[in-house]
């Protein structure tokens, strides 16, 4: 099987997903997820994230669609008796359940963006949770120049760091952040409950598989005031015990612009200390 | 049936009465030797192909070509998988294609086909049938704890791994753990609490391995890695983030590298299996 048909039939398989649709957007892998309505607590639209991401490595957005009956429609079965389908499903709806799912909460998802009841006699409402926790390739700084660590290989040179995904685990109180240089992904992870401060130490600790003796750690981290437009806008300080180093950058999140400026203050010295490492 | 022209685009769907699908009938109403033929190519097809997903959408694809459609979508709804919907294409829906939730199970088309011209009902179970035949190939392949592959899907994808390293001269790493302590687990918290920490080790795999790398649980308490492009050394921090500090069972392993430590499955195996329980040996 392909690695799409392997995704989609994973997604199908989790619990109350209907429908998956995927497309291609600026590089990036879309996939959108439509699930009937859940209880709290199913982190679907995480689920969904880890699986995408698992199976590709382009950045991935997940939009999570979920459908609320307004008025049950009348079905046909083989008995003539309504259909399962058309009342108010519970959370673990679709009988396609049996695959390993993390038992997760829904705090670390975004919130609900509610497009409304359509036309609300008789048809479902739908929310869509579009999970751009880890969406998009952050371009930080260019360092193209500065680096060459691939110098048999031009055609695969690939010297930014870049921003995979922010993921919050509130039951395990952990956050990730995944990054990726020169095609080589790395995770790094952090006591979540730390607020800004955790997404700095996780994307620290994530640059540290590219370069172990980076020994900044955060001096500070504050969400600046910005216009609505730009979303969360989150300066951090960082500090080697020498020369500090600030960066800023913008998110959809405070977590996602937090370590969105980590990467932000840091490349330029990375990109350097890569260089010097590499003959 | 406002519904139904309430659809995105004008999808509309085809054969609402004689064609509105049955749960558990395995009954297909064939209406012409057209419908003859399409329906049989799709079944020679399924029966051939790896993935009944893909023969679902080169069905949706072949419907939208054939009859020159600007759109088709397939709704199933059975015991065993749900409410499940195919869009040609594999598309994304848009916001106006959000009615077709609220219909029956059905074919749905741009424009409207007349009756005659497609069997909706053979459709409707061709998607069902794939995607069952999908979910127990899926479930073959995989161990069924864990979700992680298993055994016989581990030996088939090493294999592979190995074949692709002699033509590209690609090298990969194979990595085979053992929890030490496990049975200790089992006996002290039972048998439940030895799955949950299954569970959550396979959980944590997926979440430290990169894309491209495979896990698989080849045994009891013994998993084991394909790690494209990994050099031993970057192994025991790799090992330390999947099992977690302080862990409740702590873990051994071994490893080989393809092709400069060997480049037969047999040989890898052996070498690996045999640090692993070295490495056993010295924690004991």
């Amino acid at each position: 099987m392909s690695t799409l048909d392997d995704l989609e039939l994973e997604l199908r398989k989790l619990p109350g997903v209907r429908s998956a649709g995927f497309t291609e957007r600026d590089d990036m892998l879309f996939v959108q997820v439509h699930a009937a309505p859940s209880g709290p607590g199913s982190g679907l639209a995480l689920q969904a994230t880890r699986l995408a991401s698992r199976h590709t490595q382009q950045p991935v957005a997940v939009e999570l669609v979920r459908w609320h009956h307004a008025t049950p429609p009348a079905a046909p079965t083989p008995n003539g008796d309504s259909q399962e389908d058309t009342v108010e499903e519970p959370d673990t709806e679709s009988p396609i359940t049996d695959v390993a799912a993390p038992d997760l909460d829904d705090d670390d998802l975004p919130a609900l963006v509610d497009v409304g009841d359509r036309d609300a006699e008789d048809v479902e409402t739908v929310d869509r949770e579009t999970a751009k926790v880890d969406t998009r390739v952050v371009d930080t700084e260019d360092v193209d120049a500065a680096v060459d660590l691939t110098s048999e290989a031009p055609a695969e040179r690939d010297t930014r760091v870049k921003l995979l995904a922010v993921l919050s685990f509130p039951d395990t109180d952990e956050i990730e952040v995944h990054v990726i240089l020169a095609g080589q992904r790395t995770i790094g992870r952090a006591v979540g409950s730390r607020g800004l401060i955790a997404a700095v130490d996780a994307t620290i600790d994530a640059l540290r598989a590219f370069l172990p003796g980076l020994v900044f750690s955060p001096a500070w981290a504050r969400e600046v005031d910005a216009a609505e437009e730009v979303g969360r806008v989150v300066a951090v300080g960082l500090t080697d015990g020498r020369a500090p180093r600030h960066g800023i950058a913008a998110g959809d999140t405070d977590m996602e612009a937090a370590a969105r400026a980590t990467l932000d203050a840091l490349n330029r010295t990375l990109a350097l200390a890569l260089s010097a490492a590499t003959p | 049936m406002a519904r139904r022209m309430g659809l995105g685009r004008g999808l509309a769907a085809l054969l609402p009465e004689p064609l509105e699908h049955e749960a558990g009938n395995n009954a297909t109403p064939v209406s012409s030797n057209d419908v003859n033929e399409f329906g049989a190519a799709l079944v020679d097809e399924l029966a051939t192909q790896e993935s009944g997903l893909a023969v679902v959408y080169q069905a949706l694809d072949r419907l939208v070509e054939r009859f020159d459609l600007h759109d088709a979508a397939i709704v199933v709804d059975e015991p065993g998988l749900g409410r499940q919907v195919f869009c040609a294409g594999r598309r994304p829906l848009d916001e106006d294609d959000e009615l077709l939730f609220t219909l029956e199970p059905g074919v749905y088309t741009d424009p409207p086909l007349e009756t005659d011209e497609i069997d909706a009902s053979m459709l409707m179970n061709l998607c069902a049938v794939a995607l069952r035949l999908d979910l127990l190939r899926y479930d073959a392949w995989h161990d069924p704890l864990t979700a992680l592959y298993d055994r016989r899907s581990f030996d088939r994808l090493l294999e592979r791994a190995v074949s692709q390293s002699r033509r590209y001269d690609w090298n990969f790493t194979l990595v085979m753990l053992d929890l030490d302590n496990f049975k200790e687990l089992n006996d002290r918290e039972g048998h439940a609490a030895g799955d949950a920490f299954l569970r959550s080790l396979a959980e944590r795999f997926q979440r430290a391995l990169r894309f491209g790398d495979t896990a698989a649980r080849i045994g009891g308490d013994e998993f084991a890695l394909i790690l494209p492009d990994t050099e031993p050394d970057s192994l025991p921090k790799l090992i330390e983030r999947i099992v977690g500090e302080p862990a409740q069972v702590t873990v051994s392993y071994g490893f080989a590298v393809c092709p400069s430590e060997a480049d037969e499955v047999d040989r890898l195996f052996k070498l690996a299996d045999e640090r692993l329980y070295d490495a056993k040996g010295a924690r004991a």
